[in-house]
């Protein structure tokens, strides 16, 4: 951090120790160079240092690619000339492991480090190192701090949405259709929360709630089948709705195959079967267009049928308003379902208790208002393991009848103590994620990270991290000792318009098949195989924190921001690596 | 290492000192490679310092006494063989002449101390890139492509492909400071 190469020393002159380095490896380094590059590691300090940098980075990205998948033989292994040495790294399997990778790996090496000297030609390159040497300011400016200054060229995060599910009730079979024009290629479930992009929903059965962002809601009656066209305009190709269109949203535009219903600020429902399509005004008016006439004003009050061919003209039928649910009643409707919901977790959380498998439990269900103390649920009660709440503020949870913690602020957190030794860890928990603001975003991690202990958290890239740590410190500034840890990086799972919706988290961390997991709502979203050497079999806990990262701090020192920005409600942590039925269970238990 | 409290058994109890011994030279393998890689430049060459290396402390482990720091040690023999094989005269010449080599030594050696940590802040470094400049990486890292194949198949210019190669270099190698800076441990 305190190295700042390149400058001021080689302000300004022509001399470049990265082209230099890249030609090298590219093969291209003129003798010429080299000598130029060795004159100037003889007599500049600050180049020596950037030397070391970026070997270093070359070595690291090579190796990097050595890791991933690939064909390697293992009789690569390059036979030792010392048989004392060969026999006794033979005595202990998991002792080859680094030296045959590194063997394997010399194959991927050479061509990087190709013979400087035999390929004579000259680089002429001029580079003007305008944009670097801006970011190195920046990073200078913020030193000690972590400021997410210059996240790599990263643009603006956008989202397409035109229109988000506010309410799901009873709703079976709510889809995302795949879409004609191959955008989205996969049927997704329907979320609460969910943004919509323009495509097609489906619903089987119940209630889905639609709010468009140009501000019209839309309850969809199953079964049904909606296209969602622009933030303004939907295609019901069958089923039923009852729109609400406030006055800001007037020019709603609902069509059908052969109608479209433009609404002028009102209330109204409109049906299409193997009929025909029905239009009925609850409130206010629309305008019906109909290929054959003059569009007509149709005024509160007022329902008229169309038959299923073109010709077919406009009939007048029975107004049916309780045959189209509007939103204060879905509200209703919603409202008896998450208590049914809230109820059927609450008994499965009952009999969660009492597995025995549980070292900690928070179901965070008891009133947690005004309680500095987070209850750990286990039966029998352990008070020991009750966690600290600090900063984190009571919030509503999956249910309005439940609580959940709340994290926003860098201080924000629960602290727990949890003593013993434990063989394979799972973790659980229902987590709202508002935004991943930080380069880790904690969901459950020890104080120190010492030999043994785990890591859960989320990259700002939406990728779940989980780590054990095999080594243990070193003394006073000497490296750790032991091999490197490893960490089980699922791919990133994250979209902003994941955003505020419940999503169950879960890790598995299986000694005995020496594997991690990682799972999203009940489905499995990576699974790492954790090479030997780097396998630890005892794993402990301690102190640690919910929703952030302590570090043991002396004063004035400063500390990595971690805090979750978001909510938590549950978290479940077994010395068992649970199965993939047994998560999903938990998931079908307790989803919202 | 005498304190059992600070200092839990390693992973296997190693049984006898020969071999803990082949358990810290094991450990310590992609270590001591960085530092020898770095210095020596060509990755044959590299790879025949490093057994040299190995056999030399495998035949030393008296000097090395449990309880000294191993991995000081250990590079003190590496920096001995890197020197001995870029001093022979015999060899094509190397990128970095001897006494240069033996100039950047201590740099190297403190680089090459973290490489686990560099390797870690390595790997977030590059799923944070945007996909356009990690492709770039994968191309010239992962798949060996030159930069005249990649600039021919991405349809730009040679010195292009350079100057975006170095940039995306330093903006890893500032990331992987920062994140290591940030972090320590992750």
């Amino acid at each position: 951090m305190n190295d700042q190469p390149n400058q001021p020393s080689e302000a300004g002159d022509e001399f470049r120790l990265d082209e230099l380095l890249l030609a090298f490896e590219e093969g291209t380094l003129s003798e010429a160079d080299r000598q130029a590059l060795n004159e100037r590691l003889r007599t500049d300090p600050a180049a020596r240092t950037e030397f070391a940098r970026l070997q270093m980075l070359s070595i690291a990205l090579q190796e990097e690619s050595g890791r991933s998948p690939g064909p390697s033989s293992s009789s690569a292994f390059t036979p030792q000339t010392d048989s004392s040495l060969d026999q006794s790294v033979g005595l202990n399997p998991s002792a080859t492991e680094p030296f045959s990778r590194i063997w394997n790996d010399r194959s991927v090496l050479r061509w990087a480090f190709a013979a400087a000297a035999a390929v004579l030609v000259a680089v002429s390159v001029r580079w003007v190192q305008l944009e670097t040497r801006a970011t190195q300011v920046a990073t200078q400016s913020g030193a000690g701090v972590n400021l997410p200054a210059d996240r790599v060229a990263t643009e603006e995060p956008t989202s397409s949405g035109i229109a988000v599910v506010t309410q799901l009730v009873d709703a079976n079979e709510a889809v995302l259709l795949p879409s004609h024009n191959g955008a989205n290629t996969i049927r997704k479930s329907l979320a609460v929360n969910a943004a919509l992009q323009p495509g097609s929903i489906a619903l089987d059965s119940g209630w889905a709630q639609i709010e468009f962002l140009s501000g019209a809601t839309v309850v969809l009656h199953g079964p049904a089948e909606m296209e969602l066209v622009s933030s303004a305009e939907a295609i019901m190709h069958r089923g039923r709705i009852r729109a609400e269109v406030p006055p800001a949203a007037r020019g709603f535009v609902v069509r059908t195959n052969d109608m479209k219903v433009v609404d002028l600020g009102t209330e109204f429902g409109l049906e299409v079967s193997d009929e025909g399509a029905n239009v009925q005004v609850f409130d206010g008016e629309v305008e019906l267009h109909t290929q054959s006439k003059q569009p007509q004003l149709v005024q509160a009050g007022n329902s008229l049928r169309k038959g299923k061919s073109v010709e077919s003209g406009l009939q007048p039928s029975d107004m049916t308003p309780d045959r189209f649910v509007d939103a204060a009643k879905l509200q209703q409707l919603a409202e008896t379902q998450q208590l049914a919901r809230y109820r059927r977790w609450q008994q499965h959380s009952e009999s969660l208790r009492n597995d025995p498998r549980l070292i900690a439990y928070f179901a965070m269900d008891t009133p947690l208002r005004g309680e500095r103390f987070l209850k750990n649920d286990t039966v029998p009660r352990e008070s020991d393991l009750d966690g600290a709440i600090v900063g984190a503020t009571v919030t509503e949870g999956r249910w309005a009848t439940k609580s959940a913690l709340q994290f926003k602020r860098p201080g924000d957190r629960v602290r727990v103590n949890v003593p013993g030794e434990f063989g394979s860890l799972t973790m659980a928990t229902w987590v709202r994620i508002d935004s991943l603001d930080r380069w880790y975003n904690s969901l459950f991690l020890t104080d120190s990270y010492q030999r043994g202990e785990p890591h859960w958290q989320i990259l700002d890239t939406g990728q779940i991290h989980f780590s054990v740590r095999p080594s243990t410190d070193g003394a006073d500034g000497e490296p750790s000792v032991g091999p490197p840890h490893y960490i089980a990086l699922s791919p990133s799972f994250w979209n902003p318009s994941l955003s505020g919706q419940w999503l169950h988290l879960a890790v598995v961390y299986d000694v005995d098949a020496a594997t991690t997991t990682h799972y999203l709502n009940g489905d499995v979203l990576s699974v790492d195989h954790i090479p030997a050497h780097q396998l630890v079999r005892t794993t402990r806990i301690g102190m640690a924190s919910i929703g952030n990262w302590s570090t043991p701090l002396e004063p004035d020192e400063h500390y990595a921001i971690r805090n979750l920005n978001g909510s938590m409600d549950e978290l479940a942590i077994f010395a068992a690596a649970l199965s993939p039925t047994e998560i999903k269970e938990m998931v079908e238990h307790g989803k919202p | 290492m005498n304190d059992p409290q600070n200092h839990p058994a390693p992973r296997i109890a190693a049984e006898s000192a020969e071999e803990r011994f082949v358990q810290l030279v094991t450990e310590h393998q992609a270590r001591l490679n960085a530092y020898i890689l770095s210095l020596v430049g060509d990755a044959n060459r590299a790879a025949d310092v490093l057994q040299e290396t190995n056999l030399v402390l495998w035949r030393r482990k008296a000097d090395f006494q449990d309880g000294k720091p191993f991995l000081p040690w250990a590079f003190g023999v590496a920096r001995l063989q890197v020197l001995s094989n870029l001093r022979d005269k015999r060899r094509a010449p190397s990128l970095l002449d001897a006494d240069v080599a033996e100039l950047v030594s201590s740099d190297v050696e403190s680089q090459a101390e973290n490489f686990d940590d560099i390797q870690s802040a390595l790997k977030e470094c590059l799923a944070s890139l945007p996909q356009k400049r990690r492709q770039l990486i994968e191309h010239r890292y992962f798949n060996s492509k030159s930069i005249d194949q990649i600039a021919s198949s991405t349809d730009q210019g040679s010195s292009n492909v350079r100057v975006t190669l170095m940039r995306i270099r330093r903006q890893l190698a500032e990331c992987i400071e920062r994140r290591m800076a940030a972090g320590g441990l992750a």
